[in-house]
């Protein structure tokens, strides 16, 4: 006890440090309730968590609500962990912590219980209630809406006053290192909090993706890491009882942490339209960030060393100390996911959701768990059932472990696909039972903190509660000095930690500098860029677009799906040009988006026809049977036909992403020419051909045809073609079935709010000209997408197994002369000027029409459909019926000759 | 408890690990930051405000196809054309960096130039929205050379000039 005793003889100049056991008084009752509300709220979160993670494996599961839905579920999870449960955590830490740190009692009890209320139900149960009800906002860790955002403001004002003040009221020389992280935090969230939430809604794009960068990284970096190392940096030496390894590396790990943490939220964008040095001042601060944390951990697992007799057997150090060694692998996670080579793969997958749970669970909740089960057991009237304190630990780790490597796979998985050319899909696919292991690994920490609250309630009663208010322990003060020898050592770094240089330089100084570097300056100088980039022409949104813009913006899309294209090949070759700041001139507020679930949709103008549009977003597994994306069935009048006005507004939004650069012609520069045709990429291509496409423009599933389609025979052994038929059927139920029906009869789920309808594939023959281009190219005009990027023997098999749907009538129609001479002098009279002279479907008025018109030399319907169409037209496509101006004999007569038609033409004058 | 005996020492193994740890920040800081779009094979343009480096100077010359181009500027240009501000036609400024776009920085000024040359007669009509220009300029080879050095030199001068006024 040598050192406890020099160290307190040493502080004797401290003003009211006491000598006996008359020490500040410590309220709680606050801190029980604040311990309350944060395992209420943890458990209610956990549970939008699991239901959200659930919606990857069953989008069908708690669909038809807009409450329930996947988007704010979601936005709730996040804002409930991190102002329900770690908020919570944290304020009972600080009443039970800053009046032993301080030697001063918080500044009010009354100020206490009115912080409590703001929290709790101002800021957690009406965010809540408001985020279901729709009003949010799509920033990231700012989900709340301003109304909210305008009560967490005034809590931290609280909070300066409540635990700030009585630290710089005490004008301590040598305050405790908790106490600066407690300062820092509370005054630099104080800051960053009304930027991040205010600054994007007024300052558009990529200059307010800036300012989210740096709110998302500070929510983590300057609210939770803070807060969770005061409590680490308590509880080991309160529980060791010695003080902590070194005073010098607290001191440079506090302020390496606080200058680099502001740094960091560029890196959320890297690659993106955000001014390059920008992206790289924040990988560096990244880089030593990481440093840096192996200096804090090493001086927190420093102090545990020759005590691991302690930590095993005390719950709270466990927790405290599993926390500490997850904060070390996730702070080197993130400083490396930062870099450019590795973020360039890494970014928008799963492997960032590891990351963060990593940080939020691992780090953030097993310290705050490790405090308050530390507290518990010093609160006179409380304490926990080791037993099943001690389950809980294993249950929350276990789970936790299970989801980070789970979901860090996946994100791999999921990386390497998006490199290939294969279908956006196909990553959905890939990575379907690693969503599932997620879900499942959610219910063990979902047990294992229902288990650290029985744990708490279950508690031997060995103590009854007798005044609201007790006097601190006094030998738990003396674990709380900063090291004798080192202090000596380094007297002349004495003054950094002083409450008021905490305050002023690691709270308003850091913020300050960082909000300048990373967000003013590249935002004047993206500011100047867009005035003189921007077309002068560039047109506003119209009303409908930005009321679908709110919506999209509520029902969490932005959380899927991003809109910006990073100047990486795979993101342009997947998606077009990359997202250039102009474009984003009016986007208030940014909409960018951090995870890829879905494909980017930045250039969707143009992309997909109206009627795909909707019927998707009614419901996405009508056209895409292994979609996870959300119905949204409350945009529409219980059909996909009928859209109602809101759903009407998404679609109009969506039309318009992208749409001011193809207007603007930013794309007919040469960019095709400065991608290389020779990539790494294109060694993975089954053959050159699917290279055809000019990398700037993205496959659309519209217009976007391609001279150089080529022609895809099947088989002609017949084994062979068993097998491709075979194939081509998997792949057709895959995808195809959920538009042309399993049987490829044009009855799909979808088919019924199609217009042009899904062709019935049994009721023409195609030739594989014919069915090679639809695959390659689509259908404009319909619903049709192309397929070129799945690998050509899969799209030979898709055209031997469309063959095989056609079953050649067994008795062949009398196809006599005279009746198609006749045929075919009708044929000039009505059909040419659409289907051409030779029925080659390029007559004069062909060109305007979309879709084209048949040709019939690659298609021969059969008799009952040409029937079918010549009775009633094709809905959806500009051919009418011909019931009233053919007599049913013409009719017969043209279907015979069209039907003559099919094979090469006799002229050459073909397509 | 001991917790006295190695305080002595205690001071020593944090300064050590203090540096080791930032020396391997900075290697990471190095290799992070580096553009390695080239290793994967790629060379697509960096955002285009990354790409705005200075301009190396005009030699004495070039300062004869300078004079040259700045006449025919005056003389076919100036009807629509300014250096920095948007008229019935593009800044030159802007039209730089509509023509810079996809060039790295190293491929040097030549490149650009080359680029320029050809982009005298208009032959993207319509980007940024612009009514298309006049397509036939009956300019020489050389002439128009000379013009898009004297707009490749004079948008940088206009940078330049607008750094030293801020000095």
């Amino acid at each position: 006890m040598t050192t406890f005793a020099q160290n307190l003889s040493g502080q004797d100049e401290r003003p009211n440090r006491p000598s006996s056991g008359a020490l500040p008084s410590i309220e709680y009752d606050l801190i029980r309730a604040h311990v309350f509300a944060s395992l209420v709220t943890l458990v209610i979160s956990v549970l939008f968590g699991i239901t959200v993670a659930t919606k990857f494996s069953f989008p069908e599961f708690l669909g038809s609500h807009a409450w329930l839905t996947w988007g704010r579920l979601r936005y709730n999870h996040t804002q409930g962990i991190f102002f329900g449960w770690l908020g919570n955590a944290f304020l009972a830490f600080f009443y039970y912590a800053v009046p032993r740190l301080a030697n001063r009692p918080v500044l009010s009890r009354k100020l206490g219980w009115f912080l409590f209320w703001i929290w709790n139900f101002a800021v957690v149960l009406s965010g809540w209630t408001l985020v279901a009800a729709g009003f949010s906002q799509p920033l990231e860790w700012a989900e709340f809406p301003l109304v909210v955002a305008a009560f967490v403001v005034l809590a931290f004002i609280l909070m300066v006053f409540e635990f700030v003040l009585p630290f710089l009221k005490a004008r301590l020389s040598d305050l405790y290192v908790s106490g600066w992280y407690i300062i820092g935090g509370i005054i630099f969230t104080m800051l960053a909090y009304p930027v991040g939430n205010v600054v994007p809604n007024v300052v558009p794009g990529a200059r307010g993706a800036a300012f989210s960068g740096l709110w998302i990284h500070d929510a983590v970096g300057l609210f939770v890491t803070p807060f969770a190392l005061a409590i680490a940096y308590y509880v080991i030496p309160a529980t060791t009882r010695r003080p902590i390894f070194s005073h010098f590396l607290s001191m440079v790990g506090f302020w390496v942490l606080f200058f680099t943490y502001p740094l960091n939220g560029t890196h959320h964008y890297v690659y993106s339209a955000i001014p390059m040095a920008a992206q790289k001042g924040a990988i560096v601060a990244s880089a030593y960030l990481g440093m840096d944390v192996i200096l804090v951990v090493a001086n927190l697992l420093l102090s545990l060393r020759g005590n691991s007799g302690t930590a095993s057997k005390d719950v709270p150090l466990r927790f405290v100390w599993f926390g500490v060694v997850s904060y070390l692998v996730v702070s080197l996670q993130g400083s490396i996911q930062a870099l450019m080579p590795v973020n360039r793969f890494i970014h928008f997958t799963d492997w960032v959701i590891g990351h963060s749970h990593l940080a939020m669970i691992g780090f953030a909740s097993f310290i705050a768990l490790g405090g308050i089960a530390h507290m518990w057991q010093r609160i006179p009237g409380t304490r926990y059932n080791e037993r099943m304190m001690n389950w809980s630990f294993w249950l929350i780790a276990i789970g936790l472990t299970l989801m980070v490597t789970d979901l860090t796979i996946a994100g791999l998985v999921e990386a390497q696909v998006w490199q290939s050319s294969a279908p956006w899909i196909d990553s959905v696919r890939a990575v379907g039972s690693y969503w599932l292991v997620r879900t499942l690994s959610g219910l063990p920490i979902l047990a294992g903190f229902v288990l650290f609250w029985t744990a708490l309630v279950t508690g031997p009663r060995s103590e009854t509660v007798t005044s609201a208010v007790r006097p601190v322990a006094a030998e738990e003060i003396v674990a709380f000095e900063n090291g004798s020898t080192a202090s000596q050592e380094f007297s002349w770094t004495g003054w950094l930690s002083h409450a008021h240089v905490v305050a002023f330089g690691a709270g308003v100084g850091f913020f300050a500098l960082s909000f300048l570097v990373l967000a003013i300056i590249p935002g004047k100088e993206l500011e100047n860029e867009i005035k003189q980039v921007a077309p002068v022409t560039m047109a506003t949104l119209t009303a409908s677009e930005q009321r679908g813009r709110v919506i999209y913006g509520r029902e969490g899309c932005a959380y899927c799906h991003t809109e910006q294209v990073r100047s990486l090949a795979a993101d342009v070759r997947r998606f077009g040009a990359p997202t250039e700041p102009w474009e984003t001139k009016y986007d208030y507020p940014q909409l960018w988006g951090t995870r890829r679930i879905g494909p980017d949709l930045s250039r969707e103008f143009n992309l997909r026809p109206r009627d795909w549009q909707l019927t998707h977003l009614y419901n996405p597994r009508l056209v895409m049977r292994d979609s996870v994306m959300p119905p949204y069935p409350w945009l529409f009048d219980s059909s996909p036909n009928q859209p109602t006005q809101e759903g009407l507004d998404v679609l109009a939004y969506l039309e318009s992403l992208g749409r001011a650069r193809q207007l603007s012609g930013f794309d007919r520069q040469t960019l095709a020419s400065t991608v290389r045709s020779n990539t790494s990429e294109a060694a993975m291509a089954s053959e050159p051909l699917a290279r055809a496409t000019p990398p700037s423009i993205p496959i659309a599933m519209i217009g976007g045809y391609s001279s150089s389609t080529p022609v895809l025979h099947p088989s002609s052994d017949p084994n062979g073609l068993q097998e491709e038929v075979n194939h081509g059927g998997i792949l057709f139920a895959a995808n195809c079935a959920s538009c042309h029906g399993s049987a490829g009869r044009g009855d799909g789920k979808a088919s019924a709010s199609l217009l042009p309808k899904a062709a019935n594939l049994t009721a023409a023959r195609f030739s594989d000209e014919r069915l090679s281009s639809v695959l390659w190219n689509g259908i404009a005009g319909s619903a049709m997408p192309p397929w070129r990027q799945l690998p050509a023997e899969d799209l030979r098999a898709l055209v031997a197994y469309v063959d095989s749907l056609h079953v050649p009538s067994a008795a062949p129609s009398t196809q006599d002369v005279k009746n198609l001479e006749k045929g075919k002098s009708l044929f000039a009279a009505n059909c040419a000027s659409c289907h051409g002279d030779t029925g080659a479907g390029n007559g004069p008025a062909a060109g305007a029409l979309a879709p084209p018109p048949t040709n019939f030399h690659l298609k021969k319907p059969t008799s009952e459909r040409g029937w079918d169409v010549l009775e009633n037209g094709v809905p959806g496509t500009a051919m009418p019926p011909w019931q009233s101006q053919l007599s049913a004999d013409e009719r017969s007569v043209l279907v015979e000759f069209v039907r003559s038609l099919y094979g090469p033409p006799q002229e050459t004058a073909g397509q | 408890m001991a917790n006295n005996i190695g305080s002595d020492h205690q001071s020593r193994p944090p300064i050590r690990l203090l540096i080791s740890v930032l020396l391997l920040g900075t290697l990471l800081a190095w290799w992070g930051t580096r553009d390695h779009r080239s290793l994967f094979g790629e060379s697509l343009r960096e955002p285009v405000a990354a790409a705005n480096t200075a301009l190396p100077e005009a030699t004495p010359e070039e300062s004869v196809l300078l004079d040259r181009g700045s006449q025919i500027s005056q003389r076919q240009c100036a009807g629509c054309h300014e250096s920095a501000t948007r008229s019935s036609a593009p800044s030159y400024q802007e039209i730089v960096a509509f023509y810079r776009r996809g060039f790295s920085t190293s491929a040097g000024n030549w490149d650009l130039r080359a680029r320029l040359a050809s982009a005298v007669t208009h032959p993207q009509p319509g980007w940024g929205n612009f009514e298309p220009g006049p397509p036939e300029s009956g300019l020489s080879l050389d002439d128009r050379i000379a013009l898009a050095s004297w707009i490749l030199n004079s948008s940088d001068q206009n940078k330049n000039a607008g750094q030293g006024a801020g000095q």
